[in-house]
């Protein structure tokens, strides 16, 4: 049901309750909001002196820089889960009962463990088989070892949203399984997927500012830095902060001028996206 | 597996924060997420553009930003808060945010039909809304709100960053110090299933008990 449903047939007398609401309930915020940049204001949180070190284009340069590293995490992070999730997909939907249970099993496990304990096991545990990571490869293993299985959950639930009849008529016009998967079952289930693949991937650029608690030097590291060199970790994070917000709302703009695009290329129905609710 | 088992009382407590934790920060999602929610579909438009402004500018920070920022940043603005209450709130304001959607898509699933059919049976907009709408509304909420409460207890971990002991900080320094983090880690990571796994089943199950059967 849409909230305008509702609001659609109130007489005169809602409408102005509802105006009325509205105008109590703006006039709280403004207060608290005034009341907030007030006491920020009192402990001299504007003042010049604490933001002009980010006037320089050297602080940019740096925080930018580390800005880099956390996408190369992602992209890296995004690409191996990709390929791992096929095939624990794949995997999902097997015939074989003990491949089946090996790849739920795999899902449920690393669905269930945080990431950062997860890439700290891949920093500190690795020694013990006889590897040494960096802090670059200990963010991609143990965020990979996550997103790989939130990924295989969702193609899987793409998977099995295509209807019984796509098979068959694919097998009546005399493809072979293989031509099927591939022409027909996996461009619709991934075009079905897109939104939740893309908010995956923001919550993967998200999630490389773990690579902080091993010391990769991203964007929430240098931010700390900076703060601790200027004395202030208020505006340091305010500023890390806006650089997320900024690059966040931008992927997810892509995200949804995708999703258009490919609802405008498909016919009607076909490639309804999976509600996220099926997916976990 | 020696050191693992030699010491499980600091496993225990560990596990014990991580509860707490759990249920403080699922408390706080709660209070807040029904809060917005519901400001979300109201019938007063500001209060549902805000609503969203605060669930896309929420969602777009991470969380181990989020916490730094309260636990180091905001003393230098005066206000000071524990590492317990810092994590708490934090994941409150985060997962919050993700309630106030599960609310509205959760309200989105009831058919228009369904208060076009109460608004034509002369029920009043309160009565549609409590006798009509929100009891088919609530039971689409239920798994999602399950999941929600099963990142927060995976997302009490971040607590380590503040240089807390619970499981995940725990088991870090544990691992650290002792040079056998093999079984430590293991051992972390069978605390997180034991307690994710029977959260998630139990709303699964709720959710079907509560469903509506056709």
């Amino acid at each position: 049901m849409r909230a305008e449903a509702l609001e659609q047939d109130f007489g005169k007398v809602a409408h102005a309750r509802a105006r009325m609401i509205a105008i109590a309930g703006w006039a709280i915020v403004a207060i608290g909001a005034f009341y907030l940049l007030a006491s920020l204001y009192a402990v001299g949180m504007f003042s010049v002196g604490k933001w002009e070190i980010y006037a320089r284009w050297s602080v940019w340069k740096f925080l930018l820089g580390g800005l880099g590293e956390a996408l190369k995490a992602a992209v890296t992070i995004f690409v191996i889960s990709a390929v791992i999730s096929v095939a624990g997909a794949l995997g999902q939907l097997a015939k074989s009962p003990l491949i089946r249970m090996a790849a739920v099993a795999y899902s449920e496990i690393f669905r269930s463990i945080p990431t950062v304990l997860l890439v700290l096991f891949a920093y500190f545990g690795a020694p013990s088989f006889g590897i040494q990571t960096s802090p670059f490869w200990a963010l991609v293993i143990g965020s990979s070892l996550y997103n790989s299985a939130v990924l295989a959950n969702i193609l899987r639930a793409g998977i099995s949203s295509i209807p019984k009849g796509q098979w068959e008529a694919a097998g009546a016009i005399g493809l072979s399984q293989r031509h099927t998967n591939v022409h027909v079952i996996w461009p619709q289930a991934v075009r079905r997927v897109m939104p939740a693949m893309t908010s995956q991937a923001i919550v993967l650029l998200k999630d490389s500012s773990l690579g902080f608690v091993v010391g990769y030097d991203e964007l929430m590291t240098r931010s700390q830095q900076i703060g601790s060199f200027a004395h202030n970790f208020f505006q340091a994070y305010i500023v890390a902060a806006i650089v997320y917000l900024a690059l966040c709302l931008t992927l997810a703009q892509v995200g949804a001028y995708l999703e258009r695009r490919s609802e405008a290329r498909s016919r009607s129905g076909e490639t309804e996206a999976v509600p996220l609710q099926q997916i976990a | 597996m020696e050191v693992a088992v030699a010491n499980w009382h600091g496993f225990l407590e560990a596990i014990w924060l991580t509860l707490r934790l759990t249920v403080a920060s699922a408390i706080g999602v709660t209070i807040l997420g029904a809060f917005l929610g519901v400001l979300r579909v109201s019938p007063v438009k500001s209060f549902r553009k805000a609503t969203e402004i605060y669930v896309h500018a929420i969602r777009s920070l991470p969380p181990p930003a989020l916490l730094v920022f309260v636990y180091f940043g905001l003393p230098d603005a005066g206000l000071t808060l524990t590492a317990f209450w810092t994590t708490a709130a934090c994941l409150s304001v985060y997962y919050g945010a993700y309630m106030v959607e599960v609310i509205r898509s959760g309200v989105l699933a009831v058919p228009d039909g369904q208060v076009e059919a109460s608004r034509a049976i002369g029920l009043s907009y309160s009565v549609a809304v409590r006798h009509v709408i929100f009891p088919q509304a609530i039971r689409n909420m239920v798994l999602p709100l399950g999941n929600i409460y099963v990142d927060v207890a995976k997302g009490t971990s971040l607590a380590l960053l503040l240089g807390m002991f619970e499981i995940s900080g725990y088991a870090t320094n544990l691992a650290v110090r002792e040079a056998t983090p093999l079984p430590i880690f293991l051992g972390a990571g069978l605390a997180y299933v034991l307690i994710t796994i029977p959260m998630g089943s139990f709303f699964r199950w709720l959710s079907e008990k509560v469903a509506f059967k056709q």
